[in-house]
């Protein structure tokens, strides 16, 4: 075998293995209990207020496109805006999703669509609701801040993977006084969201919304599976931290092999 | 010279949004989305012609007609009742995009992070990566109840361990953004007013 990423492969089928266990349990019927997110949380009061208002739920499922390391984070998105329409539609609020990739349009106008249908108010469907605006990200970024801003919108819920237009597009929401719930995997665009917005979602707990926002028991159990490989880092962190305390680097080397 | 004067427009335009959403900024950012639409067709049209036609038409490389056509399935929502046919390239980019990205995710991701973390707790230094790495793990670790002690002391800690590091964050991100900012008065007072030496 390939030198070097020995280690890497049993750790693959450590994270892999736990992953598939969870799920195959979640199938046969075992419910996962999941800590409570509180921006989650947050986007039923969100979505009542912009309804109390009379005013538009402005929703982006952030500027990545469905490939890539990046691809997980837009899909967390789309789970969310099925919860956040499904909410919107049974409401009678108004929707607004704003997007950056043409590969994400279909998807997310699918997910708003069938939201609507599970809601029973298919006729409140606004085709138009779903838009896509510019592939260029600070094109994106500056009509998304004029439509918030024009629109007034009482609710901005930025969930997806966000770059350097996340500050200029949350800032925009607080210029216009709307209740902002923003999630971001990518670290660092975390702290701006967490200077602008009411609620935000850390790196994974963006994921976790998309699995709890999706109610699937299928995606519960890959979270589950995915905090046994944090326990694997743990675990593998505290006995290398004490070897190397007691002067052992045989960790350290083990995982080169 | 043109160029100048219309990029210093486009700048002052977007810039008056600190102000207030206006007509002005409106105007170009209309300007800004349809140029944005205009560039994405072109870079798109060349790329289909030197990755597709030109192979085609000049060396007979005929392969290339099945990225061409799994391309052209994307179109076929536009027809009701043939809208399953654009699920296919669509599950192809998901499917091929996530078998890529897994090579090298376990390594630069996990392994190599947890390495760099393998130090003795011999000064207050280490000390503070350690337990600041441990605690944000606890953070994330999501299948508990709420009611967990350990886990809610330590998620807590883990917080402001985060905000602590989002903080430095944010700052150098600032100290980025104003070098941009300086980098368009520059600009402005520069290259278009000619004010600056």
């Amino acid at each position: 075998m390939k030198s070097g990423v020995m280690f890497q492969f049993f750790s693959l089928l450590i994270v892999a293995g736990a992953i598939i266990f969870f799920i195959q349990k979640a199938r046969s019927g075992t419910t996962n209990q999941i800590r409570t997110i509180a921006g989650l949380e947050a986007i039923e009061e969100a979505v009542g207020r912009a309804t109390e208002m009379g005013r538009m739920v402005h929703f982006s499922p952030g500027i990545a496109g469905l490939n890539g390391v990046t691809a997980a984070q837009t899909f967390a998105g789309l789970e969310t805006l099925g919860m956040v329409s499904k909410l919107v539609a049974r409401y009678g609020a108004k929707i607004f999703v704003s997007i950056r990739q043409p590969i994400v349009l279909p998807l997310a106008e699918e997910v708003v669509r069938q939201a609507y249908m599970a809601e029973g108010a298919i006729e409140a469907y606004d085709e138009d609701c779903v838009q896509y605006l510019s592939s260029q990200q600070f094109a994106y970024a500056a009509a998304v801040m004029g439509i918030i801003q024009r629109e007034k919108a009482a609710a901005n819920i930025l969930l997806g993977g966000f770059w350097a237009e996340s500050l200029m597009i949350a800032e925009a929401g607080f210029h216009a006084g709307a209740i902002q719930i923003a999630g971001s995997a990518n670290i660092t665009q975390v702290p701006f969201f967490v200077a602008a917005c009411d609620y935000v979602l850390i790196g994974e707990e963006l994921y976790a919304a998309g699995a709890i926002a999706s109610g699937n028991p299928v995606k519960l159990g890959s979270i589950a599976g995915q905090d046994i490989s944090k326990l694997y880092a743990m675990i593998l962190l505290v006995i290398g931290v004490l070897a190397a305390s007691a002067g052992s680097d045989f960790l350290y080397d083990l995982m080169i092999k | 010279m043109i160029g100048t004067w219309l990029a210093a427009i486009g700048t002052l335009g977007l810039m008056s949004f600190a102000i207030k959403e206006n007509p002005f900024y409106r105007f170009v950012e209309h300007v800004y989305v349809g140029i944005g639409a205009a560039h994405s067709v072109v870079m798109g049209w060349e790329s289909l012609q030197t990755k597709a036609i030109t192979p085609m038409v000049e060396s007979a490389d005929y392969i290339k007609i099945i990225p061409l056509i799994v391309g052209l399935l994307l179109f076929a929502r536009f027809f009701k009742g043939q809208m399953w046919l654009s699920r296919y390239p669509l599950a192809m980019l998901v499917g091929i995009g996530t078998g890529l990205t897994i090579k090298g995710t376990i390594g630069a991701q996990i392994i190599n992070q947890v390495r760099a973390t393998l130090v003795p707790l011999n000064s207050i230094n280490n000390i503070i990566i350690v337990l600041g790495v441990l605690t944000v793990l606890m953070f994330f670790y999501f299948t508990r109840k709420n009611t967990n002690p350990l886990f809610n002391t330590s998620s807590r800690i883990g917080r402001y361990v985060m905000m602590i590091a989002f903080g430095a964050l944010f700052g150098n991100a600032v100290m980025g953004r104003m070098s941009l900012m300086i980098g368009r008065v520059q600009f402005l007072l520069g290259d278009w007013l000619g004010l600056l030496g």
